[in-house]
């Protein structure tokens, strides 16, 4: 027994030589301290049951000490247990309130009612921002294309119309149609530079002193084609209709002339409206 | 015509307009164009598209605390003002592009 003994206790040493090295004392100091504490009465009886008796203190404390490691392991994985549960509901608190963000943006840019008691007449929020914004995009778009395209026609006429001159003539023509003739008599690009063209021709024309042979010269007392004979009109026409400061104001803004819009507003009738004023 | 397209406003429209509904009605409509362009160049001008955007934003703001519930008194007069502000001045500029549709012979 007692050489059984010292075999196990070499073997423990071992395991510890293995394991480590040096002893930490732990181990050593319980199976040490068995010793230390084993009663007096037990010392009397070591050399025969002290062996016996520290083995089983050894193994007591071998198996507190697991009951010790089960119990905080246990501790342990409850307490992973309850923040793993925690980080759960956080992360799904976290979820609903992403899904009530963006389930509240998808409602600001659709069309929701608000319902002002006060306010008789409801308005849409959404419908109110959607109607300026289409209504910038609009604006600058329209009127981007708008005088683009009307530059470009206007342009490919003046080279058109140039073809049948010599370039410097040509030139000539040009440089006086923007000098004093360069003006947006309508949205028709062609007609425009056609007009302000001859315009410029006729001007250079006059200024050399060549006139222009007229071919009905010899020709009196022809009636205007496609004249009107309506005396009222011309009785209307006749009136001058005062424009205020607004109306002044607004066509100075669009760079049109006031003495030009007078007369456009006295003017006759367009050609093109002739016969058709009572439609 | 297409309503969409705002041209500017030529002599030929004029022409056009006054021999179909007459100088006093021309006169008119140019008159209305003249009270409203003044607010539709400030809209459009960049510094206007700047306050006009700060402004939407504001009223976005007050917007959701009125949904959540959590609007003081004065935020919501705020609210109020800031709305009607915002309505005024789109009736402004929607009634500008009506005017000049009608001028362009839109209507």
């Amino acid at each position: 027994m007692p050489e059984d003994n010292v075999t196990d206790n070499a073997l423990d040493d071992a395991i510890i030589e293995e394991l480590g090295g040096e002893n930490d004392g732990i181990d050593d100091g319980e199976s040490q301290n068995d010793g230390g504490e084993v009663s007096a009465s037990d010392d009397e009886d070591s050399d025969l049951d002290g062996e016996t008796e520290s083995d089983d203190a050894d193994k007591i404390d071998w198996a507190k000490e697991l009951q010790d490691s089960r119990s905080e392991v246990g501790r342990l994985k409850k307490e992973q247990k309850e923040t793993n549960t925690q980080i759960k509901s956080i992360s799904e608190n976290m979820n609903s309130l992403i899904n009530l963000v963006k389930s509240t943006q998808q409602q600001g840019q659709q069309e929701t009612e608000l319902s002002d008691p006060d306010d008789p007449i409801p308005l849409t929020m959404g419908g109110l921002m959607n109607e300026f914004k289409k209504f910038q995009s609009n604006q600058n778009q329209t009127q981007t294309q708008a005088q683009q395209e009307y530059q470009d026609s206007y342009l490919n006429v003046i080279g058109q119309l140039g073809s049948q001159y010599s370039d410097k003539v040509h030139q000539h023509i040009v440089e006086r149609m923007y000098k004093d003739f360069n003006v947006k008599h309508s949205n028709q690009p062609e007609l425009d530079a056609q007009l302000n063209f001859e315009r410029a021709k006729s001007a250079i024309l006059e200024e050399s002193g060549i006139k222009k042979k007229n071919p009905l010269q010899g020709n009196k007392g022809k009636a205007p084609l496609g004249g009107s004979t309506n005396t009222d009109q011309d009785v209307k026409s006749a009136q001058v209709v005062p424009l205020d400061s607004y109306a002044q104001d607004f066509i100075k803004s669009t760079g049109m002339k006031e003495e030009d819009a007078q007369k456009a507003l006295q003017g006759d009738m367009p050609l093109y409206l002739r016969g058709k004023a009572n439609m | 015509m297409d309503s969409e397209r705002l041209e500017e406003i030529t002599i030929a429209d004029l022409e056009t307009h006054a021999a179909k509904h007459g100088q006093k009605a021309t006169s008119k409509v140019l008159s209305l164009l003249g009270q409203r362009k003044p607010l539709y160049d400030i809209v459009m001008s960049p510094g206007g598209q700047l306050l006009f955007a700060k402004h939407l934003n504001r009223m976005n703001e007050l917007l959701d605390k009125l949904v959540n519930g959590k609007v003081t008194e004065s935020q919501r007069l705020e609210y109020k003002i800031r709305l009607e502000f915002l309505q005024s001045s789109v009736k402004i500029l929607k009634n500008y592009k009506r005017y000049k549709s009608v001028l362009k012979g839109g209507q």
